[in-house]
Protein backbone atom coordinates (compact mmCIF):
# COMPACT_ATOMS: atom_id res chain seq x y z
CA UNK A 1 0.00 0.00 0.00
CA UNK A 2 1.61 3.38 -0.66
CA UNK A 3 2.54 5.34 1.74
CA UNK A 4 -0.18 7.98 0.65
CA UNK A 5 -3.10 5.73 0.12
CA UNK A 6 -6.04 5.88 3.13
CA UNK A 7 -5.96 2.92 4.81
CA UNK A 8 -9.27 0.86 5.45
CA UNK A 9 -11.17 1.52 8.78
CA UNK A 10 -13.49 -0.74 10.26
CA UNK A 11 -15.46 0.69 13.11
CA UNK A 12 -16.51 -1.97 15.45
CA UNK A 13 -18.92 -0.73 17.94
CA UNK A 14 -21.94 -2.19 20.04
CA UNK A 15 -23.20 -1.73 23.19
CA UNK A 16 -21.48 -2.08 26.82
CA UNK A 17 -20.48 -5.77 26.97
CA UNK A 18 -21.49 -7.26 23.61
CA UNK A 19 -18.40 -8.67 22.86
CA UNK A 20 -16.16 -6.05 21.18
CA UNK A 21 -13.07 -6.37 22.49
CA UNK A 22 -13.09 -10.48 22.44
CA UNK A 23 -13.96 -10.12 18.64
CA UNK A 24 -10.91 -7.92 17.68
CA UNK A 25 -9.13 -9.94 19.98
CA UNK A 26 -9.98 -13.01 18.00
CA UNK A 27 -9.25 -11.13 14.85
CA UNK A 28 -6.09 -10.26 15.30
CA UNK A 29 -5.06 -14.05 15.55
CA UNK A 30 -5.79 -14.14 12.14
CA UNK A 31 -3.22 -13.84 9.26
CA UNK A 32 -5.11 -11.88 7.17
CA UNK A 33 -5.32 -9.23 9.83
CA UNK A 34 -1.22 -9.20 10.73
CA UNK A 35 -0.95 -6.06 9.31
CA UNK A 36 -4.20 -4.88 11.26
CA UNK A 37 -3.28 -1.55 14.21
CA UNK A 38 -6.87 -0.82 16.41
CA UNK A 39 -7.54 2.06 18.24
CA UNK A 40 -9.40 1.51 21.41
CA UNK A 41 -11.46 4.06 23.31
CA UNK A 42 -11.66 3.42 26.71
CA UNK A 43 -14.79 5.23 28.51
CA UNK A 44 -13.65 6.85 31.79
CA UNK A 45 -9.48 7.23 33.26
CA UNK A 46 -8.67 3.77 33.20
CA UNK A 47 -8.63 1.65 30.36
CA UNK A 48 -9.08 -2.07 30.38
CA UNK A 49 -10.01 -2.70 26.97
CA UNK A 50 -6.34 -2.56 25.64
CA UNK A 51 -5.24 -5.10 28.45
CA UNK A 52 -7.22 -7.80 26.78
CA UNK A 53 -6.44 -7.38 23.35
CA UNK A 54 -2.59 -9.17 22.48
CA UNK A 55 -1.33 -6.22 20.32
CA UNK A 56 2.24 -5.30 19.76
CA UNK A 57 2.45 -1.86 21.53
CA UNK A 58 3.30 -0.57 18.32
CA UNK A 59 0.12 -1.74 16.27
CA UNK A 60 -2.29 -0.49 19.04
CA UNK A 61 -3.37 3.05 19.59
CA UNK A 62 -5.46 3.58 23.51
CA UNK A 63 -7.55 7.04 23.59
CA UNK A 64 -8.92 7.38 27.17
CA UNK A 65 -9.78 11.23 27.27
CA UNK A 66 -13.74 10.02 26.58
CA UNK A 67 -16.05 8.84 24.81
CA UNK A 68 -14.97 9.20 21.04
CA UNK A 69 -18.38 10.63 19.82
CA UNK A 70 -18.21 13.67 21.85
CA UNK A 71 -14.74 14.74 21.60
CA UNK A 72 -13.52 12.93 19.06
CA UNK A 73 -12.51 14.43 15.84
CA UNK A 74 -8.60 15.54 17.17
CA UNK A 75 -7.94 12.40 18.95
CA UNK A 76 -8.69 9.94 16.55
CA UNK A 77 -6.91 12.19 13.55
CA UNK A 78 -4.16 12.18 16.06
CA UNK A 79 -4.04 8.37 17.00
CA UNK A 80 -4.51 7.80 13.66
CA UNK A 81 -1.57 10.20 12.75
CA UNK A 82 0.50 8.03 15.53
CA UNK A 83 0.12 4.93 13.56
CA UNK A 84 0.99 6.55 10.35
CA UNK A 85 4.08 7.56 11.68
CA UNK A 86 5.33 3.97 12.57
CA UNK A 87 4.06 3.04 9.46
CA UNK A 88 6.29 5.43 7.15
CA UNK A 89 9.03 4.00 10.10
CA UNK A 90 8.79 0.75 8.24
CA UNK A 91 6.18 -0.98 10.54
CA UNK A 92 3.51 -2.32 8.01
CA UNK A 93 0.23 -1.45 8.38
CA UNK A 94 -2.97 -2.15 5.90
CA UNK A 95 -5.71 -1.75 7.94
CA UNK A 96 -6.86 0.07 10.87
CA UNK A 97 -9.83 -1.45 13.40
CA UNK A 98 -11.58 1.64 15.59
CA UNK A 99 -13.36 -0.06 18.44
CA UNK A 100 -15.67 2.61 20.29
CA UNK A 101 -16.92 2.62 24.02
CA UNK A 102 -20.49 0.67 24.27
CA UNK A 103 -22.00 3.85 24.72
CA UNK A 104 -20.55 6.01 21.73
CA UNK A 105 -22.75 6.97 19.13
CA UNK A 106 -20.99 5.93 15.99
CA UNK A 107 -22.72 8.10 13.83
CA UNK A 108 -20.65 11.23 14.95
CA UNK A 109 -17.52 9.10 14.22
CA UNK A 110 -18.91 7.94 10.46
CA UNK A 111 -19.86 11.53 9.63
CA UNK A 112 -16.21 12.86 10.49
CA UNK A 113 -14.57 10.15 8.58
CA UNK A 114 -16.28 11.19 5.54
CA UNK A 115 -16.25 15.07 5.70
CA UNK A 116 -13.13 15.77 7.75
CA UNK A 117 -10.32 16.71 5.26
CA UNK A 118 -7.54 15.47 7.61
CA UNK A 119 -9.20 12.39 8.72
CA UNK A 120 -10.33 11.44 4.99
CA UNK A 121 -6.48 12.24 4.14
CA UNK A 122 -5.85 9.22 6.35
CA UNK A 123 -8.37 6.95 6.39
CA UNK A 124 -10.90 5.57 4.12
CA UNK A 125 -14.22 3.99 6.40
CA UNK A 126 -14.47 0.84 5.40
CA UNK A 127 -17.64 -1.12 6.93
CA UNK A 128 -18.93 -0.31 10.47
CA UNK A 129 -19.55 -3.57 12.33
CA UNK A 130 -22.18 -3.49 15.47
CA UNK A 131 -21.64 -6.63 18.49
CA UNK A 132 -25.48 -7.08 19.58
CA UNK A 133 -25.98 -8.99 22.66
CA UNK A 134 -28.20 -11.62 22.51
CA UNK A 135 -28.79 -11.98 25.72
CA UNK A 136 -29.06 -8.21 26.87
CA UNK A 137 -30.03 -6.52 23.56
CA UNK A 138 -33.96 -6.43 23.99
CA UNK A 139 -33.50 -4.29 26.68
CA UNK A 140 -30.30 -2.49 25.59
CA UNK A 141 -32.73 -1.34 22.33
CA UNK A 142 -35.57 -0.35 24.56
CA UNK A 143 -33.57 1.94 26.96
CA UNK A 144 -30.45 3.37 25.37
CA UNK A 145 -30.51 5.65 22.16
CA UNK A 146 -27.26 5.14 21.85
CA UNK A 147 -28.17 0.99 21.69
CA UNK A 148 -30.50 1.86 18.87
CA UNK A 149 -28.26 4.06 16.50
CA UNK A 150 -25.43 1.53 16.99
CA UNK A 151 -27.54 -0.46 15.32
CA UNK A 152 -29.13 1.31 12.96
CA UNK A 153 -25.71 2.49 11.16
CA UNK A 154 -24.60 -0.94 11.29
CA UNK A 155 -23.00 -2.78 8.00
CA UNK A 156 -22.26 -5.68 9.25
CA UNK A 157 -24.69 -7.11 12.46
CA UNK A 158 -22.75 -9.38 14.75
CA UNK A 159 -24.98 -11.18 17.36
CA UNK A 160 -23.34 -12.71 19.66
CA UNK A 161 -23.82 -15.03 22.92
CA UNK A 162 -25.88 -17.05 20.98
CA UNK A 163 -24.17 -19.99 22.31
CA UNK A 164 -25.50 -19.52 25.75
CA UNK A 165 -28.94 -18.86 24.61
CA UNK A 166 -30.26 -18.33 21.17
CA UNK A 167 -34.08 -19.07 22.36
CA UNK A 168 -35.00 -15.21 21.79
CA UNK A 169 -32.92 -14.21 18.83
CA UNK A 170 -35.51 -14.59 16.09
CA UNK A 171 -37.23 -11.89 17.88
CA UNK A 172 -34.33 -9.55 18.28
CA UNK A 173 -34.19 -10.39 14.44
CA UNK A 174 -37.03 -9.19 13.88
CA UNK A 175 -36.40 -6.34 16.37
CA UNK A 176 -33.44 -5.33 14.76
CA UNK A 177 -34.73 -5.30 11.06
CA UNK A 178 -37.42 -2.47 12.07
CA UNK A 179 -34.25 -0.38 12.90
CA UNK A 180 -31.92 -2.02 10.04
CA UNK A 181 -33.44 -3.96 7.80
CA UNK A 182 -30.21 -4.69 5.39
CA UNK A 183 -27.03 -5.24 7.59
CA UNK A 184 -25.78 -8.35 7.00
CA UNK A 185 -26.30 -10.58 10.24
CA UNK A 186 -23.48 -12.86 11.42
CA UNK A 187 -23.46 -15.35 14.75
CA UNK A 188 -20.04 -15.42 15.97
CA UNK A 189 -19.00 -17.54 18.54
CA UNK A 190 -16.80 -16.56 21.50
CA UNK A 191 -15.55 -14.27 18.78
CA UNK A 192 -15.08 -16.41 15.62
CA UNK A 193 -15.19 -14.36 12.73
CA UNK A 194 -13.88 -14.76 9.42
CA UNK A 195 -12.32 -11.44 8.77
CA UNK A 196 -13.43 -11.10 5.21
CA UNK A 197 -16.68 -10.23 7.12
CA UNK A 198 -15.88 -6.88 8.69
CA UNK A 199 -13.18 -5.83 5.67
CA UNK A 200 -16.31 -5.35 3.09
CA UNK A 201 -14.69 -8.18 0.67
CA UNK A 202 -17.62 -10.73 1.27
CA UNK A 203 -21.33 -10.02 -0.42
CA UNK A 204 -22.57 -12.87 1.90
CA UNK A 205 -25.84 -13.09 0.00
CA UNK A 206 -25.82 -16.39 1.57
CA UNK A 207 -25.53 -14.78 4.57
CA UNK A 208 -28.50 -12.33 4.15
CA UNK A 209 -30.27 -15.37 2.84
CA UNK A 210 -29.69 -17.34 6.10
CA UNK A 211 -30.19 -14.84 8.53
CA UNK A 212 -33.94 -13.68 6.79
CA UNK A 213 -34.65 -17.46 7.23
CA UNK A 214 -33.75 -16.95 10.95
CA UNK A 215 -35.77 -14.76 11.04
CA UNK A 216 -38.91 -16.47 10.30
CA UNK A 217 -39.99 -13.66 7.17
CA UNK A 218 -39.99 -11.41 9.88
CA UNK A 219 -37.69 -8.62 8.01
CA UNK A 220 -37.50 -6.28 6.20
CA UNK A 221 -41.17 -6.22 4.70
CA UNK A 222 -41.81 -2.83 4.26
CA UNK A 223 -45.49 -4.23 5.48
CA UNK A 224 -44.11 -4.60 8.73
CA UNK A 225 -43.36 -1.42 9.64
CA UNK A 226 -46.90 -0.07 8.26
CA UNK A 227 -48.21 -2.67 11.19
CA UNK A 228 -47.02 -0.67 13.84
CA UNK A 229 -47.29 2.74 15.16
CA UNK A 230 -43.54 4.19 16.03
CA UNK A 231 -43.39 7.29 17.76
CA UNK A 232 -41.15 10.27 16.25
CA UNK A 233 -38.19 9.62 18.63
CA UNK A 234 -38.09 5.95 17.58
CA UNK A 235 -35.63 4.49 14.85
CA UNK A 236 -37.24 2.74 12.30
CA UNK A 237 -36.60 2.23 8.71
CA UNK A 238 -38.39 2.11 5.62
CA UNK A 239 -37.59 0.67 2.30
CA UNK A 240 -38.70 2.22 -0.78
CA UNK A 241 -38.96 -0.05 -4.32
CA UNK A 242 -39.57 1.97 -7.20
CA UNK A 243 -41.00 0.70 -9.98
CA UNK A 244 -39.72 3.44 -12.73
CA UNK A 245 -36.70 4.97 -13.76
CA UNK A 246 -36.02 7.98 -11.82
CA UNK A 247 -34.65 11.16 -13.33
CA UNK A 248 -31.63 12.65 -11.96
CA UNK A 249 -33.25 16.02 -10.74
CA UNK A 250 -35.87 14.25 -9.14
CA UNK A 251 -33.49 12.10 -6.94
CA UNK A 252 -31.74 15.08 -5.96
CA UNK A 253 -34.55 16.74 -4.82
CA UNK A 254 -35.94 14.03 -3.18
CA UNK A 255 -32.41 13.77 -0.81
CA UNK A 256 -32.38 17.73 -0.45
CA UNK A 257 -36.61 17.27 0.60
CA UNK A 258 -35.46 14.36 3.11
CA UNK A 259 -32.69 16.26 4.99
CA UNK A 260 -34.96 19.76 5.22
CA UNK A 261 -37.82 17.47 6.65
CA UNK A 262 -36.00 14.90 8.83
CA UNK A 263 -33.12 17.02 9.45
CA UNK A 264 -30.88 15.20 12.23
CA UNK A 265 -33.73 12.59 12.59
CA UNK A 266 -32.37 10.96 9.27
CA UNK A 267 -29.29 8.92 10.20
CA UNK A 268 -28.75 7.11 7.07
CA UNK A 269 -29.95 6.25 3.40
CA UNK A 270 -28.56 3.81 0.77
CA UNK A 271 -30.10 2.69 -1.96
CA UNK A 272 -29.39 0.99 -5.70
CA UNK A 273 -31.46 3.26 -8.18
CA UNK A 274 -31.90 2.75 -11.83
CA UNK A 275 -31.52 6.85 -12.92
CA UNK A 276 -33.28 7.58 -15.91
CA UNK A 277 -30.44 9.25 -17.43
CA UNK A 278 -28.10 6.10 -17.28
CA UNK A 279 -30.38 3.00 -17.07
CA UNK A 280 -28.01 0.66 -17.90
CA UNK A 281 -25.84 2.07 -15.52
CA UNK A 282 -27.72 1.43 -12.09
CA UNK A 283 -26.54 4.05 -9.32
CA UNK A 284 -25.25 3.42 -5.87
CA UNK A 285 -26.66 6.10 -2.92
CA UNK A 286 -24.98 6.43 0.23
CA UNK A 287 -25.50 8.93 2.84
CA UNK A 288 -25.05 8.99 6.68
CA UNK A 289 -26.93 11.79 7.54
CA UNK A 290 -27.30 14.87 5.32
CA UNK A 291 -23.66 13.62 4.07
CA UNK A 292 -23.61 11.74 0.75
CA UNK A 293 -20.66 10.49 -1.19
CA UNK A 294 -21.88 11.09 -5.29
CA UNK A 295 -23.30 8.35 -6.68
CA UNK A 296 -21.38 5.43 -7.53
CA UNK A 297 -22.09 3.60 -10.82
CA UNK A 298 -22.19 0.11 -11.27
CA UNK A 299 -21.79 -1.44 -15.07
CA UNK A 300 -24.57 -4.07 -14.62
CA UNK A 301 -27.41 -4.76 -12.40
CA UNK A 302 -26.89 -7.56 -9.81
CA UNK A 303 -28.64 -9.99 -10.59
CA UNK A 304 -29.75 -8.69 -14.08
CA UNK A 305 -32.63 -6.97 -14.45
CA UNK A 306 -33.40 -3.30 -13.00
CA UNK A 307 -34.43 -3.31 -8.92
CA UNK A 308 -34.36 0.18 -7.43
CA UNK A 309 -34.97 0.29 -4.40
CA UNK A 310 -33.87 2.71 -1.35
CA UNK A 311 -33.79 2.34 2.30
CA UNK A 312 -34.23 5.27 5.18
CA UNK A 313 -33.19 5.02 9.14
CA UNK A 314 -34.18 7.67 10.98
CA UNK A 315 -36.06 8.86 13.75
CA UNK A 316 -40.00 8.88 12.50
CA UNK A 317 -39.69 7.81 9.37
CA UNK A 318 -42.65 6.33 7.93
CA UNK A 319 -43.61 4.76 4.62
CA UNK A 320 -46.61 6.46 3.45
CA UNK A 321 -45.64 10.39 4.08
CA UNK A 322 -42.20 9.42 2.50
CA UNK A 323 -43.31 7.79 -0.89
CA UNK A 324 -46.26 10.76 -1.10
CA UNK A 325 -43.36 12.87 -0.91
CA UNK A 326 -41.27 11.32 -2.87
CA UNK A 327 -43.99 10.59 -5.84
CA UNK A 328 -44.91 14.38 -5.47
CA UNK A 329 -41.26 14.98 -6.08
CA UNK A 330 -41.39 12.60 -9.37
CA UNK A 331 -44.29 14.45 -11.36
CA UNK A 332 -43.08 17.82 -10.04
CA UNK A 333 -40.08 17.10 -12.15
CA UNK A 334 -41.94 15.46 -15.14
CA UNK A 335 -44.42 17.93 -15.38
CA UNK A 336 -41.39 20.94 -15.52
CA UNK A 337 -39.67 18.97 -18.25
CA UNK A 338 -43.49 19.04 -20.19
CA UNK A 339 -43.71 14.68 -19.55
CA UNK B 1 -51.71 15.48 -5.87
CA UNK B 2 -55.23 13.75 -4.21
CA UNK B 3 -56.36 15.10 -0.92
CA UNK B 4 -55.92 11.98 0.33
CA UNK B 5 -51.80 11.75 -0.30
CA UNK B 6 -52.60 15.15 0.99
CA UNK B 7 -53.22 14.33 4.01
CA UNK B 8 -50.55 11.48 4.46
CA UNK B 9 -47.76 13.72 3.58
CA UNK B 10 -48.93 16.82 5.81
CA UNK B 11 -49.83 14.60 8.95
CA UNK B 12 -46.19 12.68 8.86
CA UNK B 13 -44.63 15.76 8.28
CA UNK B 14 -45.89 17.20 11.37
CA UNK B 15 -45.53 14.12 13.23
CA UNK B 16 -41.94 13.78 12.49
CA UNK B 17 -41.48 17.46 13.64
CA UNK B 18 -43.49 17.06 16.40
CA UNK B 19 -45.52 19.60 16.05
CA UNK B 20 -49.06 19.08 18.26
CA UNK B 21 -51.41 21.42 16.61
CA UNK B 22 -54.85 20.71 15.62
CA UNK B 23 -55.33 20.17 12.06
CA UNK B 24 -58.27 20.62 10.03
CA UNK B 25 -58.44 19.27 5.96
CA UNK B 26 -60.77 21.20 3.71
CA UNK B 27 -63.26 17.89 2.77
CA UNK B 28 -62.09 17.36 -0.72
CA UNK B 29 -59.64 19.30 -1.24
CA UNK B 30 -55.67 19.86 -0.63
CA UNK B 31 -56.07 21.96 1.92
CA UNK B 32 -55.22 21.89 5.43
CA UNK B 33 -55.39 24.13 8.52
CA UNK B 34 -53.20 24.07 11.70
CA UNK B 35 -54.31 26.10 14.57
CA UNK B 36 -53.50 26.09 18.18
CA UNK B 37 -57.10 26.23 20.08
CA UNK B 38 -58.85 28.61 18.36
CA UNK B 39 -55.85 30.41 17.04
CA UNK B 40 -55.20 29.98 13.56
CA UNK B 41 -51.15 29.34 12.92
CA UNK B 42 -50.68 28.69 9.45
CA UNK B 43 -53.07 27.10 6.57
CA UNK B 44 -51.16 24.96 3.48
CA UNK B 45 -52.64 24.36 0.27
CA UNK B 46 -52.07 22.65 -3.28
CA UNK B 47 -53.60 23.71 -5.99
CA UNK B 48 -53.47 23.19 -9.48
CA UNK B 49 -53.41 26.00 -11.77
CA UNK B 50 -52.55 26.01 -15.98
CA UNK B 51 -49.10 26.50 -15.87
CA UNK B 52 -48.90 23.70 -13.12
CA UNK B 53 -49.27 23.02 -9.15
CA UNK B 54 -48.94 25.39 -6.56
CA UNK B 55 -48.03 25.32 -3.19
CA UNK B 56 -49.79 28.14 -0.85
CA UNK B 57 -48.53 28.37 2.75
CA UNK B 58 -50.75 31.41 4.13
CA UNK B 59 -49.64 32.59 7.95
CA UNK B 60 -52.34 35.08 9.37
CA UNK B 61 -50.68 38.73 9.08
CA UNK B 62 -48.02 37.47 6.28
CA UNK B 63 -48.32 37.80 2.31
CA UNK B 64 -48.49 34.35 1.46
CA UNK B 65 -45.76 32.28 0.42
CA UNK B 66 -46.27 30.23 -3.26
CA UNK B 67 -44.08 27.86 -3.54
CA UNK B 68 -43.77 25.25 -7.44
CA UNK B 69 -42.45 22.85 -4.85
CA UNK B 70 -43.34 20.35 -2.20
CA UNK B 71 -40.28 21.01 -1.07
CA UNK B 72 -40.08 24.52 -0.87
CA UNK B 73 -43.65 24.68 0.78
CA UNK B 74 -42.37 22.06 3.33
CA UNK B 75 -39.34 24.54 4.08
CA UNK B 76 -41.74 27.05 4.84
CA UNK B 77 -43.75 25.20 6.94
CA UNK B 78 -41.44 24.48 9.30
CA UNK B 79 -39.92 27.70 9.34
CA UNK B 80 -43.50 28.54 10.71
CA UNK B 81 -44.20 25.92 12.90
CA UNK B 82 -41.13 25.08 14.51
CA UNK B 83 -38.39 27.88 13.70
CA UNK B 84 -35.58 26.54 16.24
CA UNK B 85 -35.57 23.19 14.72
CA UNK B 86 -32.42 22.48 12.41
CA UNK B 87 -32.87 21.66 9.25
CA UNK B 88 -30.51 19.40 7.18
CA UNK B 89 -28.67 20.03 4.05
CA UNK B 90 -27.53 17.53 1.63
CA UNK B 91 -23.72 17.40 1.49
CA UNK B 92 -21.79 15.79 -1.29
CA UNK B 93 -18.43 14.59 -0.51
CA UNK B 94 -16.05 13.49 -3.15
CA UNK B 95 -14.69 10.54 -2.58
CA UNK B 96 -11.79 11.55 -5.01
CA UNK B 97 -10.85 14.00 -2.43
CA UNK B 98 -10.10 11.13 -0.07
Amino acid sequence: MNADTPVPMTVVTGFLGSGKTTLIANLLRRPEMARAAVIINEFGEIGLDHELIESSEEDLVELSTGCLCCVMRGDLTNAVHRLMEKRDQGRPIDRIVLETTGLADPAPIVHAAITDPALRSLVNLDRVAVTVDALTAHASLEAHEESRSQVALADVLLITKTDIDDGDVESLLGRIRVINPDAEAHFPVQGDLDPKVIIGENTNQENRSKDRRRAGGVVETSAHHHAHSHGPDEITSVSLRLENPMPAVALTLFLQALAETLGQDLLRLKGIVEVAEAPDSPAIVHGVRHVFHPMRWLDAWPGGAPDSRLVLIGRGVAEPWIRVLLDTIIEEVAEASGQ
Amino acid sequence: MTPERFRVLIEGVLAVWRVKRDLSFEAGNCRCAVAEGDQAVVTISFERQPFGGVWRVEEPGRRDRVHPSVGAALKSLREILCPDRSAGRVLFVSESAQ
